[in-house]
């Protein structure tokens, strides 16, 4: 069955995510640099590409480890999305890599365009500071 | 193949409005070929397999854009290669035309056209733009090459087209075109 977060657990999350995230933008422009690059194919050229592959792949996957996925595929923003729900209708939380927490939520088929605010009911208050 | 793109003019008659960048309006995979920052409004209801966004002044025009494959997807050596043009059809020129190319199963066909990307974590085969038309020419060509191994087990291309015109307006077709049996 797959996991679903509340924008708590989601956000717990983000320290390590943030690191996958990271690295994810850093290959995925190189990556994009190289598919978009108009000179000539060299093996070179092709061998970095397929390691590149391969190591956005295994983040990809640390992700989906963690029960949430990668949706930026221009390596800008760093968009991730987390699965949930909210008044009972499956919705996926939405971070982006500028946020300090995950504080947004969209359906499925709206996509990051739809993007909502979390109702502040269902985010945890944030811990008090000890005088 | 050719498709006809745009047939907007009249903004006003179109639902509620969704501003921000390509990012933010769910096409991230060409944010790299646009003015970072650039702020888009998304037309709404969206067309399955087409999205339409405009900046802020633009919308009054006749944004008609066909493509046409010059050169269908062929060998050449150990890659697969094919051309497109973009031919503007309407009173609006184009500045940019620009183009990724997907691995595609038959089966994700569906997804492709909504989402404008093959579901899971596929990384494009092959990204392109140009700003400038064929010389002499209003329309622009753009050819795409890819290694051919890495299309196997793929039976179909997915290709994101986006034209950008002259007064910013971006269109984006979604359409699925057969590979050549390997």
């Amino acid at each position: 069955m797959r996991k679903t977060f509340t924008p708590a657990e989601a956000s717990r999350t983000l320290p390590l995510v943030k690191r996958i995230v990271a690295d994810i933008l850093v290959k995925g422009k190189e990556h994009r640099g190289l598919v978009e690059d108009e000179g000539p194919e060299t093996v070179v050229k092709e061998d970095r590409k397929n390691v590149l592959e391969a190591e956005l792949q295994e983040l990809f996957h640390e992700l989906e480890q963690l029960g949430c996925s990668f949706r930026d595929w221009g390596f800008q923003i760093g968009l991730v999305d987390f699965p949930s729900e909210i008044d009972g209708e499956p919705v996926l939380l939405c971070w982006r890599s500028d946020e300090p927490s995950v504080g947004y939520y969209h359906s499925a088929e709206a996509g990051y365009a739809g993007r909502k605010p979390i109702p502040t009911k269902l985010l945890e208050p944030a811990p008090k500071s000890k005088a | 193949m050719k498709k006809l793109l745009a047939s907007l003019l009249l903004l006003s008659s179109f639902g509620c409005a969704t501003r921000g960048t390509i990012a933010e309006l769910g096409r991230p995979e060409f944010a790299p070929v646009l003015p970072a920052g650039l702020e888009l409004t998304l037309v709404e209801p969206r067309v399955e397999g087409e999205f339409h966004a405009y900046p802020k002044g633009a919308g009054q025009g006749d944004y008609h854009c066909r493509f046409q494959m010059e050169e269908a997807v062929h060998k050449e050596g150990d890659n697969l290669c094919f051309t497109m043009d973009a031919i503007p059809t309407g009173d609006k020129r184009i500045k940019l035309f620009a183009m990724i190319v997907w691995p595609l199963l038959s089966r994700d066909e569906e997804t492709f056209k909504k989402t404008g990307r093959p579901p899971g974590n596929v990384l494009p085969l092959r990204a392109v733009s140009v700003a400038s038309p064929v010389l002499d020419h209003e329309y622009f060509g753009l050819m795409a090459g890819f290694p051919a191994e890495k299309v196997k087990g793929y039976d179909e291309l997915g290709l994101s087209k986006l034209v950008q015109f002259e007064d910013g307006w971006v269109a984006i077709a979604d359409v699925v075109i057969p590979l050549p049996p390997q």
